[in-house]
C-alpha cells in the first residue's frame, strides 16, 4: 500500500502495519488508522501517520524507554477494550509537542497510546496514575541522559565483538603438542564437569547445548587413554531434596536419581576414572576433591584439561579456584580449556552465546588457556 | 464560583435540562450522574487538556524530520 504524506512523501505500507484506533485520539475523531514511521536519524523518536489524511501526523516517544521512573499504570477495561492478555502485549508511546524553540521539547507523559501488538488495536489512554504525570513534560534532561546510554550500549557493542573475536580466533591444539610441553602423557590430566543426565538428558535444568557437548568430550576422553593419560575425574552435581542451592536453580541433580547419573555416552569411563560428588557449583567445596588435585600435583600432573558445563557456573567456579590454588602454592601447572568441549545453556534471560564465549574471555585474562580443540 | 453543598442522593438542577446528582461518596472519590440533552457535550476536564495538547501535537513545525536530528545530535 501506497500513502502521500506531507512530512515524508510517499511512504510503502503492509496493511498489517496500520493500528486501528478504538477511542480515537482526542480532538481527532474520525480518524482511526494510523501506521508508525520510524527513522533511524531521529532515534529514538518515531512518528505516527494517519493513513486517512496525508497532513495529519504525531511524534511519538516510547516514555518508557526515555523518561527514568515512568510506570504508566493502564485502567484494566482500557486493557480488555484492546483486547490484550496482559502488560507484556502492549507498548506504550506518548505524543510529543515540538514548539518553535524546539529545546522546550515536551511529551505528554498523562495519556499515552497504548497498542495491543497482537491485534494493531490502540487508544490514548488516560493513565490510571494519571496525577503523577504531566501534559507537558520537558525531554531536555531525558535527551541528555538517553544520548549517554546510547554511547555506553555502542561501547559495549564494540567490546562484545571483540570478546566474539576472542573466540573466533582461537587455535587448535595437536595433543602430540601437549606431549611434548609436558613431556609425558601422565603429566596431563581430564576433568569432567557435570556430564549427567541432569544437565545433557532429562530434568529441569537439562539442555540441547549440553547434550551436544557428548560427542566431542567422548571423542576427546577416548584420544587421551589411547594416549597414555592416567588421570580421569567426573565431577558431578549430586543435592538433596534440600540443597541451598535449589534457592537459586530449580531442584536438580538429586543423589539417587536417574538425573545424578553420567550419560551413558561417558559411563564407559567412569571405571578408570575417580568420581566426586559436589552440593554446590564449585568442585573445591568436596574435600576429597581439593586432596585428589593436590596428589596430582605432588604427583607430577603439569596439566588439567577441563571440559563440561556450564561454561559461566561449574566450569567458571571450577577453573578459577583450580587456577588460584595454583597461583597461590606457585605451581608450574597449567588449565586448558578447549573451546569444543563446554558450553552454557541458552535462554531468553541468558544468552549462551554471548556468554560461552564472554566467560572464556574472563578465565583466558586470569590465565587459563583456552584453545578452540585438542585434535 | 458558586458553592453547594450536597449529601449523597441530593441532586442540583441546572437550567430547565440538566440535572446533576451525587450518586456516591467515597474518601477522595465522588459519582455524578448527569441527566442533560443529548447535544449538550460532557466532557473531563483533565481530556479537554489531553484534547488540546493533541491538537497542537498535531501542528508541528513543517521541518521537524531535521528540527529533531540537530535536537539529537546536540545532545550526543
Amino acid at each position: 500500500m501506497l500513502i502521500e504524506t506531507s512530512n515524508f512523501g510517499p511512504i510503502e505500507y503492509d496493511e498489517n502495519e496500520v493500528l486501528y484506533f478504538q477511542s480515537e485520539i482526542l480532538g481527532f475523531e474520525g480518524f482511526k488508522r494510523y501506521i508508525i514511521i520510524s527513522r533511524e536519524d531521529n532515534e529514538p523518536f518515531m512518528w505516527l501517520q494517519s493513513v486517512d489524511d496525508p497532513g495529519l501526523a504525531f511524534v511519538i516517544i516510547d516514555g518508557t524507554d526515555v523518561v527514568s521512573n515512568y510506570v504508566p499504570e493502564i485502567p484494566i477495561e482500557e486493557v480488555e477494550n484492546l483486547g490484550a492478555q496482559g502488560a507484556s502485549s502492549v507498548c506504550i508511546y506518548n505524543i510529543v509537542v515540538i514548539p518553535d524553540n524546539i529545546e522546550e521539547i515536551s511529551c505528554n507523559l498523562k495519556a499515552p497510546i497504548v497498542i495491543n501488538k497482537d491485534n494493531n488495536k490502540a487508544s490514548q489512554i488516560l493513565l490510571d496514575n494519571t496525577d503523577d504525570y504531566e501534559i507537558k513534560h520537558y525531554l531536555k534532561g531525558d535527551l541528555n541522559h538517553y544520548g549517554v546510554e546510547k554511547d555506553y550500549y555502542k561501547d559495549c557493542e564494540g567490546f562484545i565483538r571483540h570478546v566474539h573475536r576472542f573466540a573466533d580466533g582461537l587455535a587448535p591444539v595437536e595433543f602430540s603438542e601437549l606431549k611434548r610441553r609436558y613431556q609425558s602423557p601422565s603429566a596431563i590430566s581430564l576433568l569432567i564437569v557435570d556430564m549427567i543426565n541432569g544437565f545433557c538428558r532429562t530434568g529441569q535444568l537439562s539442555s540441547p547445548r549440553m547434550h551436544n557437548l557428548e560427542m566431542p568430550i567422548f571423542i576427546l576422553s577416548k584420544k587421551l587413554l589411547a594416549e597414555g593419560v592416567k588421570n580421569i575425574a567426573f565431577l558431578n552435581d549430586s543435592h538433596h531434596e534440600s540443597s541451598a542451592e535449589f534457592n537459586e536453580f530449580p531442584p536438580h541433580a538429586i543423589e539417587g536419581t536417574r538425573e545424578c547419573e553420567i550419560v551413558d555416552s561417558l559411563k564407559g569411563f567412569a571405571g578408570s576414572a575417580e568420581v566426586f560428588p559436589k552440593n554446590s557449583l564449585n568442585a573445591f567445596t568436596n574435600p576429597d576433591f581439593n586432596t585428589y588435585v593436590q596428589k596430582l600435583i605432588k604427583s607430577g600432573t603439569r596439566c588439567f584439561i577441563l571440559t563440561g558445563n556450564c561454561t559461566d557456573l561449574c566450569i567458571y567456579q571450577t577453573a578459577m579456584t583450580l587456577k588460584m590454588f595454583l597461583n597461590s602454592s606457585d605451581a608450574p601447572v597449567d588449565i586448558i580449556i578447549p573451546y569444543n568441549c563446554v558450553d552454557t545453556f541458552d535462554s531468553k534471560e541468558h544468552s549462551a552465546d554471548l556468554i560461552n564465549p564472554l566467560f572464556l574471555y574472563h578465565l583466558d585474562a586470569n590465565g587459563v588457556k583456552i584453545v578452540r580443540e585438542i585434535r | 464560583m458558586l458553592v453547594l453543598t450536597r449529601k449523597k442522593g441530593q441532586s442540583i438542577k441546572i437550567g430547565d435540562n440538566i440535572t446533576i446528582t451525587i450518586m456516591d461518596l467515597d474518601e477522595d472519590k465522588v459519582s455524578i450522574g448527569i441527566a442533560a440533552p443529548r447535544n449538550i457535550e460532557i466532557v473531563r476536564t483533565e481530556l479537554l487538556d489531553v484534547k488540546n495538547e493533541n491538537i497542537t501535537a498535531a501542528n508541528n513545525p513543517k521541518n521537524t524530520v531535521d528540527s529533531l536530528k540537530i535536537l539529537l545530535d546536540n545532545h550526543r
